[in-house]
């Protein structure tokens, strides 16, 4: 192997840090050393007088569903580096890429290695910025050492890039298959589908034979999950590394729950963590290749339309039909988009399982739980379809735009196609999710309704919003250009903002009537009268002449 | 009989900064023509083409196209015009028959009349057999193809082509010609086309405009600027106009 991994390792930094330009090498170090003062100093003092305020409530909380919460957060963890990744892997392979390293003369593990190096650094910075929020509590409580505090930060950040491996090596195998056959793109959508399902299904079986969430999670059947296995070390390193005297009950409780189960999972760890690299590395070699032959596009065909657009074509034969039915076409063969509206339903769908391990239980206000789900739930929705639905594709390139324009109200005409179509995809969007919530959460039909309605509004919303976000700051093809980061940016801050002003709305309205038709129904409107303006603003914006 | 100008620019002007792109146009085209627009790259072509066709505001000065107002009259304009975009930018998840179908619906087409008029222009291209795929399998020339199909698509008055040949094989180009000519003459067409093509501009051209760092130097029938300067052809005549000649002592010097 010679040292093209090294270039291309580079070449990735370089992608990941070109907003910084010549401040780069600083500004890495200063974030280095930032996050490292993060971890140890900032939030540990800020968590520990949390915790001191509430006295010992939390510290009884916290000590008993450790093992639990932190299989959960390591789950959550492994579950977003790992999918997350993949689905991108769908988006369309840029060929001119490929082309310049294959004529090079690159190996695919050199592709794997370098890509998967460049990646490291700021992951390294991810864990160290974001696990203390989580991990911080438990450490003050069992009042770690401070070996055993990086011994437990070491330990995630391994899990991290494990799973960040393992993910490029499957995204990676993904997009050397995508190409060799006609159907190699629904194949890889499919898979990309399945393999959503496949991690979501065993899990919901679980939480619906078992009442207690928080129990349900140190349940033996997670074993067979890798998350685990990191988790059960990071719990035993804190045991190991506690400041507490061996025979305080937080310690024996604990112990006792995880008891016989730390060696095992100890074991699998590390094997998981060999064969997973091992095996990447292998399988670069024998199992899949880049090459000119699988790269080589296919031609694609379209077909006879199906239902939906034949039941539209029929309901609306004038020309806006037709500019729907030409949106919903164009998004809907992106496997991309489609990908990542499934990526952000799964997530939705994980949320009241990952909520109620934690605070959710304890509250006694049953409508009060209503309300921060179907917060939660908006959140998360209207920032994945407003990315999804605005971002890359929307118009692929200044003389697209041109095109458009060119005809008489053409943008307008175009925008209000693209909102018509976003609104007819967000109807599943939002359904899916609400309705298994309800379903679990054991929801009234009546509050489940209002729930349904309060869910799809705002994330109508929210991806008006990031029409007009878009429409006001085209950003073309280019996920890496600026303009998109700065769109995506504004968009998702624009449906915090949103969805956490509704939040709090329907809290107030709750509060004041305690009637739920009030709040819920009441609350719904601020996203979508924010991502209205914004979208008209944008609409205006994209039809003035330059 | 009166005469119909579907252009008419009066002291056009467009500014980007401190470049000016195009600098007090005087120009009429007249219904049925067909205008050649010639010049170096960067000359200011595609910066007129925009402004005629409503989509740049002019810094100064004045201009109808069709008799519309380019100042407030964009939408009408943009209905009575079709406009072939230097560089093909096309849906690359559409079909062809899907993009032209999005194209005729953006200028309010639609039903039977729209797809048998997609049918026709794409077998008239040779593109049948292929109508059905997504562009982005299409060759760059394919592309330049549908996209010309797309700019005569709503039957427009005034057409402006900007390097409509530049990606075409030979026997397209011919084609392209031919659909010109017979759109010219049979339906008073006016054809507005930027070009590099100086016989390509010669063969179907009935005015050459030639235009340099913005400004319109030159004006007239072909035979008359070759005339006017004592050249072989409309190629020979450009570079004397345009000024062309090549230092060779500078082209390999670069490598030293
Ligand atoms: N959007 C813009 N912003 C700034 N300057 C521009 C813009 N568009 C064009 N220009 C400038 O205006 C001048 C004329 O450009 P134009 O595209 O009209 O040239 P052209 O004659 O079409 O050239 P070519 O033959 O290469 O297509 C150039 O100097 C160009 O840099
Ligand atoms: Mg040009």
């Amino acid at each position: 192997m010679t040292s093209n991994w090294r270039a291309i390792a580079k070449a990735e930094f370089l992608v990941q840090t070109s907003k910084f330009q010549s401040m780069r090498k600083p500004l890495v170090i200063v974030l280095y050393l930032f996050s490292i003062f993060w971890a140890i100093l900032i939030v540990p003092l800020i968590e520990a007088s949390i915790i001191d305020l509430m006295a010992g409530e939390v510290e009884a909380l916290l000590t008993i569903a450790f093992p639990g919460a932190m299989r959960s957060v390591m789950l959550l963890l492994w579950m977003m580096l790992l999918v997350y990744p993949i689905i991108y892997a769908l988006q369309e392979i840029k060929i001119g890429q490929w082309e310049i390293m294959l004529s090079h003369n690159v190996q695919t593990r050199e592709i794997l290695v370098g890509t998967f190096l460049g990646k490291v650094p700021g992951y390294f910075l991810l864990t160290f910025l974001l696990a203390p929020i989580l991990i911080s509590p438990f450490l003050i409580v069992y009042e770690v050492t401070l070996i055993g505090i990086l011994l437990v930060y070491l330990t995630i950040f391994i899990i991290a890039i494990t799973t960040i491996w393992i993910s490029i090596v499957l995204s990676t195998a993904i997009q050397a298959k995508l190409g060799e056959s006609e159907k190699g793109e629904d194949i890889a959508k499919a898979f990309g589908m399945l393999f959503v399902l496949l991690f979501l299904l065993p899990l919901y079986g679980l939480m619906y034979f078992a009442p207690q969430l928080a129990t349900t999670m140190g349940l033996d059947v997670f074993m067979i999950l890798p998350s685990t296995w990191g988790a059960d070390v990071v719990t035993a390193i804190t045991l190991f590394f506690s400041g507490l005297n061996p025979t305080n009950p937080l310690i024996t409780t604990v112990t006792a729950l995880i008891e016989g189960k730390s060696v095992i999972s100890g074991t699998l760890f590390v094997i998981y963590i060999l064969v997973s690299v091992i095996g990447g590395l292998m399988s670069a070699e024998y199992l899949f290749q880049f090459e000119a032959g699988p790269r080589t596009e296919s031609i694609t065909t379209t077909g006879k339309e199906n239902i939906v657009l034949r039941a539209i074509r029929r309901i609306r034969p004038t020309p806006s039909g037709v500019l729907l039915i030409t949106a919903l076409k164009d998004f809907g063969r992106k496997a991309e988009n489609i990908s990542r509206l499934m990526y952000g339903m799964f997530l939705a769908v994980l949320l009241p399982f990952i909520l109620n391990v934690g605070f959710l239980s304890e509250i006694p206000d049953k409508s009060i739980i209503v309300i921060i789900l179907t917060m939660m739930i908006n959140l998360m929705l209207a920032m994945i379809a407003a990315v999804t639905v605005g971002g890359t594709g929307f118009i692929e390139s200044k003389d697209h735009l041109w095109i458009l324009k060119a005809a008489p109200y053409g943008s307008r005409k175009f925008i209000r196609a693209r909102t018509t179509e976003a609104i007819l995809l967000m109807i599943p969007v939002s359904l899916v999710p609400t309705i298994v919530m309800s379903v679990l959460m054991e929801f009234s039909l009546v509050t489940a309704i209002l729930v349904c309605i309060n869910v799809f509004v705002t994330t109508c919303g929210g991806t008006m919003a990031g029409i007009g976000i878009t429409a006001i700051n085209p950003t073309y093809e280019n996920r890496q250009s600026a303009a998109f980061k700065v769109n995506s940016f504004i968009t998702i801050a624009i449906n915090m903002i949103g969805a956490i002003g509704a939040f709090i709305l329907a809290t107030y309205l709750e509060v004041s009537f305690s009637n739920q038709i009030i709040s819920l129904l009441g609350s719904m409107w601020v996203l979508p009268i924010l991502g209205l303006a914004i979208l008209s603003i944008g609409a205006t914006r994209l039809s003035i002449p330059e | 009989m009166t005469e119909i100008y579907d252009v008419i620019a009066e002291w056009l002007t467009k500014d980007f900064g401190k470049v000016t792109a195009v600098k007090d146009l005087e120009l009429k085209v007249r219904r049925g023509t067909t205008f050649g627009y010639l010049g170096p790259n960067g000359a200011g072509k595609t910066t007129t083409v925009r402004i005629l066709s409503g989509l740049l505001k002019p810094t100064r000065g004045k201009a109808s196209v069709c008799g519309f107002d380019v100042y407030t009259q964009r939408e009408q304009i943009k209905a009575s015009t079709g406009l072939l975009p230097e560089t093909p930018g096309v849906y690359s998840k559409l079909s062809a028959v899907e993009f032209l179908e999005f194209i005729g619906a953006l200028n309010d087409l639609s039903g039977e009349v729209l797809m048998k008029r997609i049918d026709r222009l794409l077998s008239l291209l040779g593109l049948e057999g292929r109508q059905n795929d997504l562009l982005e399998s299409y060759s760059s020339g394919m592309k330049q193809k549908v996209l010309v199909a797309s700019t005569i698509l709503h039957d427009p008055q005034l057409v402006f082509l900007d390097e409509p040949t530049s990606r075409l094989d030979p026997a397209a180009s011919a084609l392209v010609k031919e659909i010109i000519r017979a759109m010219a003459k049979e339906t008073e067409t006016t054809f507005f086309i930027c070009t590099h093509m100086t016989d390509f501009a010669e063969d179907i051209c009935d005015i050459i405009g030639i235009l340099t760092n913005g400004v319109l130097t030159t004006l007239g029938t072909p035979q008359e600027i070759v005339e006017n300067v004592d050249a072989k052809n409309l190629e020979d005549a450009y570079l004397k106009i345009v000024g062309g000649q090549v230092d060779r002592s500078k082209l390999l010097s670069w490598r030293s």
